[in-house]
């Protein structure tokens, strides 16, 4: 209830005031799947609305971004939120942030596993890894010529909600519960010392940044009855690169985790990623090669690790392409392959976007998981239209 | 006497007639001096049934020795409204570039080297939106003096030293009274004719020559884009701040 005051009190005062931003989305999504899972429903329909304002004040900016989210079937997932509600005040070289956001951290196309400040939406979509929920943080960035340095202070730790249990989204037994268990109360901060720069001569881009606070993964235990997520407070040191050279891109994003739980493992993640593009392989159209890799290693055998975090990238490799056909419509393709090596399954998938009338958005979609022995998945296919109108 | 009277012309002739390089520099110059410019641009691209498709963006500029900085802001259509482009121009070497997606609030520094291809989509190319500095290119000796559609102008042939040019070479008309540009026609990697861009509605604002629309004909498609310039503010006081990579989320 807290939410809807605090987002109307927001709005109400957005319309009152003059020369505000405004842009947003309707539309709906439907998928049809192909599966034999006992007790799971065989489509997803819902109606989506995503609406951004912003109301410049002096040097500052108020910023709203909301989703609504109406599953035809799933009543879990009809839901109203806000992932941006936060103020912005612009100083000569910094800035000052106090709210809620989202952020993007990393260089990777297809997963990146130091993009952690937000938990992800997983009751949108778990396999979305950029639908997020927006964090209550403080947040001081001071800029230079070439580079920027960054305190930012998450105060407060999301739940995370799952799809109901018809859905084949929902991997979790019947007893889970979103109730959040942590290590020290959900309001102890997790602070973020993030340092970016760019290259003078080279075209390279990088960011260091140091975390002491909750890691982005949780455990699931039980207490009492349910089944529990339990958040845990790490060290982790992460950093991520983009260098570019002539055509090609190259990519990396690597981490080191301490646990402060006794009860998980210390970590280490990589990633690496090159993508070169060929331009004009067809009238205008330019295609995009590429190929990343991503691996999780756990220090301690005995201690839990990426599968018991439910973390599918432990030793993966991701072969995709990218067909913008730089068209009036600005359509595109993108399609590929992902090997998952150690849980044993492959994932072929391909979409393709385009834009109708200037103000229609139209996306098809089309994935297959094929799962070999050993596979904690079973065989599924997937078919997704998302129809939109944007305003 | 004949003779003296003769050669005298000639050599008048000779130091009065100018290179196609340096009509390209004259021209060049014109439109130099903005130091920077906030532009509110239309786009409209028609295709080959006449069909038209509008693109809006902001264009701000800041006019550099070694090359310009810009940052495109897309206005509509309205599924890319906020999305940026920053680029860093460089005489030599490869020009820096990131693309800012709001919907993942995502930096992504982009390889620049796509010279020849479609800036949103359009008949434009990014190396024709780009900055036209005179140094880019090698030209033809030759220079005729022509008329087009009522101006007098010259008309030269220029070759693009980037290797990564889509183009084999460009002739251009250049009036012969105020040096700005009239015409250019591109040809493609096979030296076939691909496209005629036509400029006009050229004002002076602040002084600075500055060009009100550029209409680009690609003769292999039948397809066509208009760029018009709504509004223009030149000498702007824009400064480096203003092309830093924090602005881009802003």
């Amino acid at each position: 209830m807290y939410k809807v005051i605090l987002i109307s009190t927001f709005l109400s005062s957005l319309l009152l005031a003059e020369g505000f931003e405004y842009k947003g989305n309707i539309g709906f999504e439907n998928a049809y799947i192909n599966h034999d899972i006992a007790g799971k429903r065989d489509k997803q329909n819902a109606f989506r609305l995503e609406l951004e304002l912003k109301q410049k004040v002096d040097d500052g900016q108020f910023v709203f971004n909301g989703k609504a989210i109406f599953d035809k079937d799933d009543k879990e997932r009809r839901y109203v939120d806000a992932n941006d509600l936060y103020y912005k005040y612009n100083f000569e070289n910094s800035d000052l942030l106090i709210g809620r956001n989202t952020r993007f951290w990393g260089a990777m196309e297809f997963y990146n596993h130091t993009d952690n400040f937000n938990t992800k939406d997983t009751l949108d979509d778990p396999f979305d890894y950029d639908s997020k929920i927006g964090a209550w943080n403080i947040a001081y960035t001071h800029y230079f010529d070439n580079s920027e340095f960054a305190v930012i202070a998450k105060v407060h730790e999301e739940k995370q909600k799952v799809q109901d249990v018809q859905s084949v989204n929902n991997f979790f037994p019947p007893i889970y519960s979103d109730n959040l268990e942590t290590q020290s109360g959900r309001d102890r901060p997790t602070l973020y010392l993030k340092y970016s720069g760019s290259g003078e001569e080279t075209q390279i881009d990088y960011s260091l940044i140091y975390q002491n606070g909750y890691d982005e993964q949780r455990y699931l235990a039980p207490v009492q009855r349910e089944l529990r997520q339990h958040a845990y407070i790490v060290n982790k040191l992460m950093g991520y690169a983009t260098l570019v050279d002539g055509e090609t891109i190259y990519k990396t994003e690597l981490a080191y985790t301490k646990s402060d739980d006794s009860k998980v493992s210390d970590y280490s993640q990589i990633s690496l990623g090159v993508e070169h593009t060929l331009y004009g392989v067809w009238d205008k159209a330019d295609l995009g090669l590429l190929a990343e890799y991503y691996r999780y290693d756990a220090k301690d055998s005995n201690k839990l690790g990426a599968k018991d975090f439910g973390n599918l990238f432990a030793d993966d490799v991701t072969l995709g392409f990218r067909l913008s056909l730089n068209d009036g419509a600005d359509s595109d393709v993108l399609g590929g392959i992902a090997i998952d090596r150690d849980n044993h399954e492959k994932i072929l998938f391909v979409e393709y976007n385009t834009r109708l009338y200037d103000t229609y958005k139209l996306g098809l979609s089309y994935q297959h998981l094929s799962p070999e022995t050993g596979s904690i998945f079973q065989e599924l296919d997937r078919a997704v239209v998302e129809f939109g109108y944007y305003f | 006497m004949k003779k003296i009277l003769l050669s005298t012309l000639l050599t008048a002739s000779t130091v009065m007639a100018l290179s196609n390089m340096e009509i390209a520099e004259k021209s060049d110059k014109v439109t130099d001096g903005f130091e920077s410019s906030i532009a509110q641009t239309e786009m409209i691209l028609v295709n080959a049934s006449n069909q038209k498709s509008i693109r809006q963006l902001e264009m701000k500029t800041l006019e550099g020795e070694d090359g310009d900085k810009t940052i495109s802001t897309f206005l509509t259509p309205a599924d890319v409204k906020g999305t940026k482009t920053l680029g860093h121009e460089h005489l030599d070497r490869d020009d820096d570039q990131w693309l800012y997606l709001p919907a993942l609030k995502r930096v992504k520094r982009i390889a620049s080297r796509n010279k020849s291809g479609s800036f949103m989509g359009s008949e434009f190319s990014y190396e024709d939106i780009g900055n036209q500095n005179y140094k880019k290119y090698t030209y033809d000796e030759k220079v005729e003096e022509v008329d087009l559609n009522g101006v007098k102008c010259y008309k030269g042939s220029r070759i693009p030293k980037d290797k990564n040019s889509g183009y084999t070479k460009q002739i251009s008309w250049v009036a012969q009274d105020t040096f700005l540009l009239q015409q250019v026609e591109y040809y493609d990697r096979k030296s076939e004719l691909l496209k005629t861009a036509t400029f006009s509605d050229y004002k002076q604002i602040d002084g600075v020559w500055r060009v009100g629309k550029i209409e680009m004909k690609n003769h292999q498609n039948d397809k066509s884009t208009i760029l018009i310039w709504k509004e223009d503010k030149v000498k702007a006081g824009l400064t480096d701040k203003e092309f830093n990579k924090r602005v881009l989320k802003q």
